[in-house]
């Protein structure tokens, strides 16, 4: 556990762009979770409340959570204004060259892609179903994909990958791309 | 054919080079005349949209919202009678910025791009007359439902004023989705504000005595037209009735709130018709759980040629559609406002681009529509339960209102009790409630009992502090916040009349 800390918390103030296939094995034996947000999005950010509580139940029970940042235009200040005003406490990568985005195959934030202690791809898709689409936000959430395929995770139930469609900001592609 | 195919070549090639599409010439045009106004520093918009970095960042966020026409907000259709400050994007605008996405964001030459238009900061209509700010910030949280809030903008006007423009500059404005601006001259809210310890106070606890506008972001602020206004008697505390968003983080909204006068009064006095009356009020809404298509029909006839200036609507979660016609008394019908998918988050006044004579005779229809099966992504409830007429948002209301004057001033006080006369439909539904509690039986005693100066009039302090906001606004009439004999006899005739029916 102190060496995934000190890679999270290392990710916290250190710029991580390159993807290394094994560091996500690395973070955690049972799954690590990344989760898409852009500072300037309003149902990524409208999120935050339930992505820290997520992260809050979760990250002791030994599960690892990276914020992943797509914008490649976003500065160092930007992400921690971002980061102290929505009060995240995980780690964060910032994503400019899109390894993290392609790798999980995600198109939107808020999106969150969970990977098993092997590296496979397990969830894909919705933190939860409050937003059904754009303007239209439940007073709660009555499905919790995410929470539901974590705690799946830790009780050994077997989890098939299962992915469904983001509502939130597209994640533009790389110019060039 | 062989000879002729290189001229072809020749003479489309340049032409179909200019056929690509780039931001500078084919997108900034739309750009700034439909998003800029709210995307740029300071205004309501979560993001900027005035540069091609800019645009070019949420491109496809913006195509998708184009296509699905959640931006820019809009929600009346613009085929019936022409409207002010429409924003809906042409289809081909939409196909437009569709195809430049497609072809990969060029930018083109910047020389294309007409010039950014001249956005004022802050103000839009100027320094406004009166400027007035809640005297505390309210705390909005990070996250849970959405809050109804009232906040008290105490006023003491020493003189009556009349209201040609409001402009509302939030704090917060990505928490802050609508305000509604009430008056109230009872001094009810004022006494309200602040009681739970936060400031303003929840629930509609106080009779509104009038209004003098609303509030939705993206809205161009708009003076009335002529020499209208809208009244604001001194003695009234302006009430904003608003509704939050939380955001994912706290924020603090202080509203700040501009006012802009009239020199004088207006020659004629605005008179609103709503149909059906009272928010529905009257109009029996009960809505079973599971019922995808509950159909709520009102219709009132104007008595006087009247002068149409603008049209809203209002219901809260479940409604879907609106509907208001004008069927005029040569037989021709026109359609005020449709809207085919209402939403609670975008109530606007639609101010007709020229205004509307309506002559005498005309019957204004309303046809809302709700679903309160669970197919419905808005229904407040999981499972989908019972919803019925209430002040809460969870409960329903529905209304349509057209604003406007009579063509005659004279014609004022016949329009404005053919409106009222139409109010009392609604004591339908409040006698209901009485007759139906003990107090019906006892109405005479009691309306003896509570006159304790024993004038006759049943006062504002002298009423039931349970009843008082009811009792005030279904039955006084001539607004003077007080009951007087002949509007106490409307409700005695319709408790005898009904218990006559009842024997019968």
């Amino acid at each position: 556990m102190t060496i995934l800390r000190t890679l999270l918390l290392s990710c916290v103030f250190v710029h991580c762009s390159v993807l290394d296939a094994s560091e996500e094995k690395a973070d955690s034996p049972v799954a690590t979770v990344w989760i898409f947000v852009a500072v300037d999005c309003p149902i990524a950010n409208g999120c935050a409340p339930e992505i820290n509580s997520i992260y809050d139940d979760f990250h002791k029970r030994g599960i690892a959570f990276h914020l992943v940042y797509p914008e490649p235009s976003l500065t160092t200040e930007e992400i921690t204004a971002h980061l102290e005003d929505y009060g995240f406490n995980m780690g964060f990568k910032h994503d400019i060259d899109h390894d993290y985005v392609k790798k999980a195959g995600v198109t939107i934030t808020p999106e969150v892609a969970v990977f098993g202690g092997d590296g496979t791809l397990l969830y894909r898709g919705r933190i939860n179903n409050r937003y059904s689409d754009y303007g239209d936000r439940r007073k709660a959430a009555t499905e919790h994909y995410l929470r539901d395929c974590l705690g799946q995770l830790l009780t050994g139930e077997p989890v098939t990958f299962h992915e469904n469609d983001a509502i939130g900001c597209y994640i533009e592609a790389l110019s060039g791309n | 054919m062989n000879t002729r195919l290189p001229l072809v070549t020749i003479l489309t090639l340049p032409l179909f080079a200019n056929a690509e599409v780039t931001y500078h010439r084919d997108i900034a045009p739309i750009i700034y005349a439909n998003c800029t106004g709210c995307h740029r520093e300071g205004e309501s918009g979560p993001f900027p949209l005035s540069t091609f970095e800019e645009v070019s960042r949420k491109a496809k966020t913006v195509e998708r919202v184009i296509e699905d026409r959640y931006m820019p907000p809009w929600h009346a259709s613009i085929e019936h009678v022409p409207f002010h400050d429409i924003r809906r994007l042409e289809k081909e605008e939409i196909e437009r910025f569709g195809n430049w996405v497609t072809a990969g964001k060029p930018e083109g030459d910047p020389a294309d791009a007409p010039p950014i238009p001249d956005f004022p900061e802050g103000w839009q209509l100027g320094e406004p007359d009166l400027v007035v700010t809640m005297a505390k910030a309210y705390e909005v949280p990070a996250d849970g439902p959405d809050i109804y809030r009232n906040f008290v903008l105490p006023l003491d006007l020493p003189e009556d004023k009349w209201v040609k423009a409001v402009e509302l500059r939030p704090s917060a404005r990505s928490v802050l989705h609508h305000s509604l601006l009430f008056l109230d001259d009872s001094g009810t809210a004022r006494s309200l504000d602040g009681k739970d310890g936060k400031p303003g106070f929840s629930g509609m606890g106080f009779r509104k005595s009038g209004s003098i506008g609303t509030y939705v972001p993206g809205a161009t602020p708009r003076r009335l037209p002529g020499d209208l206004a809208r009244p604001l008697p001194k003695g009234s505390d302006i009430v904003l009735s608003t509704h939050f968003h939380p955001s994912g983080k706290i924020e603090e909204e202080q509203t700040t709130l501009g006012i802009y006068f009239a020199d004088s009064p207006p020659g004629r006095k605005l008179e609103e018709l709503q149909v059906p009356p009272a928010f529905g009020r009257g109009a029996g809404i009960d809505i079973p759980a599971g019922e995808s298509n509950y159909i709520v029909e009102d219709s009132f006839k104007i008595p006087v040629d009247y002068e149409a200036i603008s049209v809203g609507g209002h219901a809260h979660y479940i409604c879907e559609t609106m509907l208001m016609t004008a069927t005029l008394p040569d037989g021709g019908e026109k359609v005020l406002l449709e809207i085919t998918d209402w939403d609670l988050d975008w109530q606007d006044t639609y101010y007709f681009a020229e205004p509307l004579i309506l002559p005498a005779g005309t019957v204004i229809k309303s046809v809302i529509t709700y679903d309160n099966s669970a197919n419905n992504p808005d229904n407040p409830n999981t499972p989908p339960q019972r919803i019925k007429w209430g002040r809460e948002s969870t409960d329903e209301m529905g209304s349509m209102t057209l604003i406007g004057v009579p063509v005659e001033a004279g014609d004022s006080r016949m329009l404005s009790r053919a409106a009222k006369l139409d109010q009392a439909k609604i004591l339908a539904e409040v006698g209901k409630e009485l007759i139906n509690s003990r107090t019906a039986e006892k109405l005479p005693q009691i309306i003896k009992a509570l006159d304790r100066d024993g004038d006759g009039n049943l006062h504002e302090t002298e009423l039931p502090p349970r009843m008082k906001s009811i009792l005030l606004e279904k039955l006084d009439i001539d607004r003077d916040n007080s009951l007087n004999p002949s509007e106490i006899q409307t409700l005695k005739d319709w408790l005898e009349n009904r218990k006559a029916k009842k024997e019968a």
